[in-house]
């Protein structure tokens, strides 16, 4: 037989004795560690609204706990009030203005909690005695005498929270200056501001409109010379494309069998021809260069006579006029002013 | 038609009857247990033996390593949050209010639900319950009664052990892999855990352990002629032992947390 079957009753005795040795002494320490036959002072406190509280709640001092939340209630002033406990071994901290402070957590998980500042008193307050909160002015009143002891905020988030408060006003002030700006600008971008930036954009306005009535002019010119310029266009693009065209005038010209071939293709009379032609005019040219040369040898010859037929002239001239002035005839020949020649011969010249 | 439905309720309803008042002569029967009248106390501590001593390896072995699992759990990885408290309550949830009880339920189910039915079953196909009534002996009072009794009373001690195991035991199973300081755990733990914790283990063990034990006894004592119907019954015993045990858990947390 089995041990445990041969000793089942002490087997089964033992199993149910341990079991029930164990839960009692779970229960014994269980009611020693949370205080089961303590003292508790019980104090109440209130807060303007229950976020964050609950029963249970612990209250801690410097980061120890120091008693707990037993119950919250909503008032007829719509004020939450809290009964709660300290601990026996710290009701010694529990001083005449003593404060509670209840912090949440923005973010909702960790830093929330109900902090005790003790007052600088050492009077103790008495059992189920109101210790203000500071939610009201009464706590507040107290911290600002300086009769809490209150050690500044340690807890990182706080911190953070306290500096964003200064940070979102400044942030604040400079939206608003920045908006009072924008306005300046637009004002003056439409032109309804007094200052030079205003006159800037009056006058860019006016500038633009005849920039426009301008270039409308000018549009109606350009578009006349773009269609010249079309035509030429068009005219080199046909030059180009007769000139690229295998079957064009050039091929025409170059053609072997072309007209022009074949005037060139005479075995050389139309260069002899040319050439005759060339001969000719430069016979010509040579005799006219003698000719040339013999005029200018008698140039003074030819100056002369010219003169003497010049001077015959005048004397004919002259005897005319005697002719028409005679008293006999009419008035005789009338004075007149001797015009010297303006050619010399060079024998009259002085030397 | 109708008048099938008709017999099948009445049938129906007769049977609910039936159950309930074997349910109470079941209790009637246990009650002088508690005065000292001990016709079957030799069969109330073998059940315990069978279904709470003999359990107790398999039970420790669950409670630790679910234990050192959610401490495990918790130390590494709550305190990344904020949150390196928060490990009791969850060990404490877990290992004390819910998964404890249904847990040893399930296992007792599994191990001495299916082992009652059966017995109970062949002792009728083998018509040992009606040598017993012959004899002058009251197959409820000799066999029905300890067996409740034994059921119920092993899965609160085992409830009690898991809890122990679970809470306790898993902190040395811990200190293996990530060590985590002694004082301060059973601190922690004590300071964390309420009576209603314990009561509401307690309460659900308790329930799990009438519901256990009244299916096997009833299924099996169901079982008519033949030995086929043995296992049909178990079965049954298994199924409505699961199924009331989840209600009875649902029903008791709903009332913890709405209380």
């Amino acid at each position: 037989m089995k041990f445990h079957i041969r000793f089942a009753d002490q087997v089964v005795g033992f199993f149910v004795l341990i079991a029930i040795v164990s839960l009692l002494l779970i229960v014994i320490f269980m009611g020693i560690n949370q205080r089961w036959f303590a003292k508790d002072y019980y104090f109440t406190s209130k807060f303007l609204s229950g976020n964050g509280l609950s029963v249970g709640m612990p209250i801690k001092l410097k980061g120890f706990k120091i008693g707990s939340i037993d119950e919250i209630a909503l008032t007829t002033d719509n004020t939450v009030e809290a009964r709660f406990h300290i601990f026996d071994t710290y009701y010694e901290k529990v001083t005449k203005n003593s404060v509670l402070e209840l912090t949440v957590s923005p973010i909702g998980i960790g830093g929330s909690g109900m902090q005790f500042y003790p007052g600088k008193s050492r009077e103790l307050i008495p059992d189920n005695s109101f210790i203000p909160s500071l939610d009201f002015e009464e706590g507040q009143e107290l911290v600002s005498k300086g009769l809490v002891n209150k050690p500044p905020a340690d807890d990182t988030i706080v911190k953070i929270i306290n500096q964003i408060g200064p940070l979102l006003d400044n942030s604040n002030k400079t939206l608003i200056s920045l908006k009072s700006v924008l306005k300046t600008v637009d004002d003056s971008l439409n032109g309804h501001s007094d200052g030079p930036a205003g006159d800037i954009v009056g006058r860019l306005s006016m500038l633009t409109k005849q920039l426009n009535t301008l270039m409308d002019d000018a549009s109606g010119q350009i578009n006349s010379i773009l269609s010249d310029t079309s035509g030429i266009t068009s005219n080199i693009e046909a030059t180009s494309s007769q000139l690229t065209d295998t079957t064009g005038l050039v091929t025409k010209l170059l053609d072997p069998k072309g007209s022009i071939a074949r005037l060139l293709d005479d075995n050389l009379e139309l260069y002899s021809q040319i050439t005759d032609i060339l001969s000719s005019v430069e016979l010509t040219t040579t005799e006219l260069n003698t000719f040339t040369r013999y005029i200018n040898s008698s140039r003074p010859q030819i100056s002369s006579l010219l003169e003497s037929s010049r001077e015959a002239l005048q004397k004919g001239k002259d005897v005319l006029e005697a002719l028409s002035n005679n008293p006999l005839l009419r008035g005789g020949i009338s004075s007149s002013k001797e015009q010297p020649t303006t050619f010399k011969g060079y024998r009259e010249e002085d030397f | 038609m109708l008048g099938r439905l008709g017999r099948w309720f009445i049938d129906y309803v007769k049977g609910i009857f039936y159950a309930l008042g074997f349910f109470f002569k079941v209790i009637k029967a246990s009650m002088p247990f508690f005065r000292g009248r001990q016709i079957g106390k030799k069969v109330l501590t073998m059940q315990i033996l069978f279904t709470g001593f003999e359990a107790l390896n398999i039970i420790a072995l669950i409670a630790m390593a679910l234990g050192a699992v959610i401490i495990i759990q918790g130390v590494s990885l709550l305190p990344q949050f904020g949150q390196g408290e928060l490990t009791f309550p969850i060990l404490i949830t877990i290992i004390t209010r819910e998964l404890g009880p249904l847990l040893c339920a399930f296992i007792i189910i599994a191990r001495s639900g299916t082992a009652i039915a059966t017995e109970l079953g062949h002792n009728v196909v083998s018509h040992e319950i009606e040598a017993y009534i012959a004899s002058g002996i009251d197959p409820i009072s000799y066999l029905a009664a300890p067996r409740f009794l034994g059921v119920t009373l092993s899965i609160l001690l085992l409830n009690l052990y898991f809890n122990f195991f679970g809470l306790i035991g898993s902190f040395f199973i811990t200190q293996l892999i990530e060590p985590v300081q002694a004082t301060d755990y059973f601190r922690k733990l004590l300071s964390y855990l309420r009576l209603e914790d314990i009561a509401s283990s307690t309460l659900k063990s308790l329930t799990f352990g009438i519901i256990i034990s009244l299916s096997s006894l009833y299924y099996g004592f169901k079982v008519e002629q033949a030995s086929t119907e043995v296992p049909q019954m178990v079965i049954k015993a298994v199924g409505a032992s699961f199924v009331f045990s989840i209600i009875a858990d649902a029903v008791i947390t709903l009332i913890y947390y709405t209380r």
